[in-house]
C-alpha cells in the first residue's frame, strides 16, 4: 500500500484478452486498491508480472513494462486498464496466453506522461507505438481537444482495429500500401507540419521513425515528445537498468524521468533493442 | 515469546536481519513506498565511487533462467553529491544505512571511507571489491588476498565503523580471501556479489548486454551463495551478510543456517517489491516453526555428518 499519489504494487485480474491483430493482444485488467491511486495518464506504464506465481516466481525474475492503452473505467470497485501487447518473447507470450480470470501483479502507474495540455497536437505512431498514442487521442477526444493522428503499420492486417473509435482525424500508412498511404509514416510528417500550426508533436514507434520525426519537428520549431522503450528491472529509478545516454547531460533514466521525453534530450539509436 | 530478530554484526545492530542489497534499491528513496522500507532491518546503498560514473551502455539488464544479468557499471552520483545530498535524504528513511564503496585504487577506498565516516549518517561500510562490471578496481581487487588486505587496512585507518568486505564467489577459494579480510581487520563479510555471465542473441550473434558481460543474480545463484556463506563462516567465524537469490522466508532460514547473521535481498525486489518486507514479517514465525529461539542462535548451525569429504568441492 502506498500513500495517494505514488505507484501501487497491486493485483489485477485479466478480464479480456483479444488478439486484435496477428501476434498483438489487447489485454484488459481489473485493478484493485484504486481508491488510493490517481488515474493513469497517457504515456504512463505499469510493471507487469507476466508469469503466474508458481515456485514463488523464481523462474522469471523481471516484470515487463507495459504502456497503458486505455483506462476503460476508473472508479473505486470498478477500475480497469488495458494494454496493447506484442508477443516478442517469453514474458509477453505468457501474458498473452493468460485466460480471463488470471491474476497478475502490477506496479503502477509509473513514469512521466505526455503533456497534452495544449492543442492542436500532431501524433505520430509507428507499429506498437500506437499503444500510448491511442490513449492520448482518447483523452483528447473526451476533452474535445483537436489533434491529428498519423499511424503507420507494416501491412493492412496489422492496423490497430480500434482507430475507427477515435473522434479526431487520423491518417493511415502501411509499408506495403495494403491500406492507407504507402510508405513510412514519418514521410508524411514534414508536409503535415508545414500545413498546420501544431502546438506539439507526440511520437512513439521505432527508433528510426522517432529520430526522423524529432528532426523534422526541431526544424519546424514544434516541440516534440517521444516515448521510449527500454529493458527495465525496477521501474522506479532505483536500479539504473533502463538508462541510456542523453544528448547533452549524462544519462536519462527511461522509467523514472521518462518514458516520455522532450526529443531534444534524446540520442536516438540506430536500431531497436529487442 | 516470539523469536528474537535482533542481530548484532560486530557493532552493526539491526532490529531484524533483512537488508536490501546494494544496487537494487538505489539510495532507498526510489523504493521507499513500494518496498515498505520502514519495516526492514536496513538498506545497503548503491555503491559510490569518488567521481560520478555514467555506467555502461544499454541494454543493461537481461532476464535469464531463474535470474538476470545486469551490466549497470556502477553508475552513481559520486562521493560529493552522495555525502552532501543523497545520504542526508536517505537518512530520512529512518532505518540503518550501510554505504557501499567502490574504489579503483586503495587510496580511493581510503578517501571514500573517510568522507562517508565524517557524515555520521551510516552505520557500516561495505567495500565492493567484487563488481564484475567495471574494468579496474572491481573484481580484480576481490580475487587477490594482498589487494583485499590493502583495501581493508586503508579503510580501517580512516573509519572505525563496522566494515564488511563484499566478495565474489567466482574465485578458486573464497574462504582463503575471507581469511585475508579477517586478518586485516574486517568486521565481517558480505556474500556474494553477482556471478560474471554472458547472454547471447543467436540471431544477431551479439551479446544481450551493452556491456557484453554482466553479473548474474537471482535464484540461479542461490546454491553458489549458500556454499560461499557456509565456507566463509566455517573459516572465519566473522558475521556475514548473506544473499543471492533470497525469494522467501525459507531461503532466509537457509542462509542463516549456512552462517549468515543478516540477509541481503535484491533481485526479488524487481519480481515483487513487497517480498523483503514479507520476509521480515514472516521470519519470527518461521524461526519458531523450526525450533529456533532467534536469528542469532540459528546462525551457522548446518549439521554436516562426518568431517572427511572425499569428493566434490
Amino acid at each position: 500500500m502506498s500513500p495517494a499519489g505514488g505507484p501501487v504494487d497491486g493485483e489485477g485480474t485479466v478480464t479480456r484478452s483479444i488478439e486484435v491483430t496477428p501476434g498483438n493482444f489487447l489485454i484488459e485488467m481489473a485493478v484493485e486498491s484504486v481508491g488510493l491511486l490517481p488515474s493513469p495518464r497517457p504515456g504512463q506504464f505499469y510493471m507487469v508480472d507476466c508469469f503466474d506465481g508458481e515456485g514463488g516466481g523464481r523462474e522469471h525474475v523481471l516484470r515487463r513494462p507495459l504502456s497503458v492503452n486505455e483506462v476503460p473505467s476508473w472508479m473505486s470497485g470498478s477500475a480497469s486498464v488495458s494494454f496493447l501487447v506484442e508477443v516478442t518473447g517469453a514474458g509477453t507470450r505468457s501474458l498473452c496466453s493468460m485466460p480471463p480470470g488470471s491474476r497478475v501483479r502490477l506496479l503502477g502507474p509509473l513514469g512521466v506522461a505526455f503533456d497534452i495540455s495544449s492543442a492542436p497536437v500532431l501524433m505520430v505512431a509507428g507499429g506498437m507505438g500506437i499503444a500510448p498514442l491511442f490513449f492520448a487521442a482518447r483523452v483528447m477526444d473526451e476533452r474535445g481537444a483537436p489533434y491529428e493522428l498519423m499511424a503507420g503499420f507494416k501491412t493492412g492486417a496489422s492496423v490497430y482495429p480500434r482507430l475507427g473509435e477515435l473522434k479526431g482525424e487520423f491518417q493511415l500508412w502501411t509499408d506495403d500500401g495494403s491500406e492507407g498511404v504507402v510508405g513510412m509514416v514519418s514521410d508524411g510528417v514534414e508536409r503535415k507540419l508545414s500545413k498546420s500550426d501544431f502546438s506539439s508533436c507526440l511520437a512513439c514507434g521505432p527508433e528510426a521513425m522517432m529520430a526522423h520525426v524529432a528532426a523534422l519537428c526541431e526544424e519546424a520549431g514544434v516541440p516534440c515528445q517521444v516515448s521510449l522503450v527500454s529493458r527495465m528491472a525496477c521501474g522506479t529509478g532505483a536500479c539504473r537498468g533502463c538508462v541510456r545516454a542523453a544528448r547533452s547531460e549524462g544519462n536519462i533514466c527511461v522509467c523514472s524521468e521518462g518514458p516520455v521525453f522532450d526529443s531534444r534530450r534524446v540520442v536516438f539509436h540506430g536500431s531497436d533493442e529487442r | 515469546m516470539s523469536a528474537d530478530l535482533n542481530v548484532d554484526l560486530g557493532g552493526l545492530k539491526l532490529e531484524n536481519p533483512v537488508l536490501l542489497a546494494s544496487g537494487t534499491a538505489g539510495y532507498g528513496l526510489e523504493v521507499e513506498r513500494t518496498a515498505d522500507i520502514g519495516s526492514l532491518g536496513g538498506v545497503i546503498l548503491k555503491s559510490v565511487t569518488v567521481k560520478p560514473r555514467q555506467g555502461n551502455p544499454a541494454p543493461r539488464v537481461w532476464e535469464t533462467a531463474a535470474g538476470m544479468l545486469n551490466s549497470i557499471g556502477l553508475e552513481n552520483v559520486g562521493l560529493d553529491e552522495f555525502c552532501e545530498t543523497t545520504l542526508p535524504q536517505a537518512a530520512g528513511l529512518g532505518v540503518p544505512l550501510v554505504a557501499s564503496i567502490a574504489g579503483t585504487t586503495v587510496r580511493e577506498f581510503a578517501s571514500l571511507a573517510a568522507r562517508i565516516h565524517e557524515t555520521g549518517l551510516v552505520k557500516a561500510i561495505e567495500t565492493n571489491v567484487s563488481c564484475p562490471n567495471v574494468e579496474k578496481g572491481g573484481i580484480q581487487f576481490g580475487v587477490d588476498t594482498g589487494a583485499i588486505q590493502a583495501v581493508v587496512t586503508a579503510v580501517r585507518e580512516n573509519s572505525d565503523l563496522p566494515l564488511f568486505v563484499k566478495l565474489s564467489a567466482a574465485v578458486n577459494d573464497i574462504a582463503h580471501l575471507a581469511l585475508a579480510a579477517a586478518q586485516s581487520g574486517a568486521t565481517g563479510l558480505s556474500l556474494i556479489n553477482t556471478v560474471p555471465g554472458l547472454a547471447i542473441d543467436a540471431l544477431k550473434r551479439r551479446p544481450r548486454l551493452g556491456g557484453v558481460t554482466g553479473g548474474l543474480s537471482g535464484p540461479a545463484i542461490k546454491p553458489i551463495a549458500l556454499k560461499a556463506v557456509w565456507e566463509c563462516h566455517r573459516a572465519t567465524g566473522l558475521p556475514i551478510i548473506g544473499g543471492g537469490g533470497i525469494f522467501d522466508v525459507n531461503d532466509a532460514l537457509e542462509f542463516i543456517i549456512a552462517g549468515a547473521s543478516a540477509l541481503a535481498m535484491g533481485t526479488v525486489l524487481f519480481k515483487d517489491p513487497c517480498r523483503p518486507a514479507a520476509v521480515a514479517r514472516e521470519l519470527a514465525g518461521a524461526l519458531e516453526r523450526i525450533g529456533a529461539t532467534g536469528v542469532a542462535s540459528l546462525v551457522g548451525t548446518l549439521k554436516v555428518e562426518g568431517t572427511g569429504k572425499e569428493c566434490g568441492s
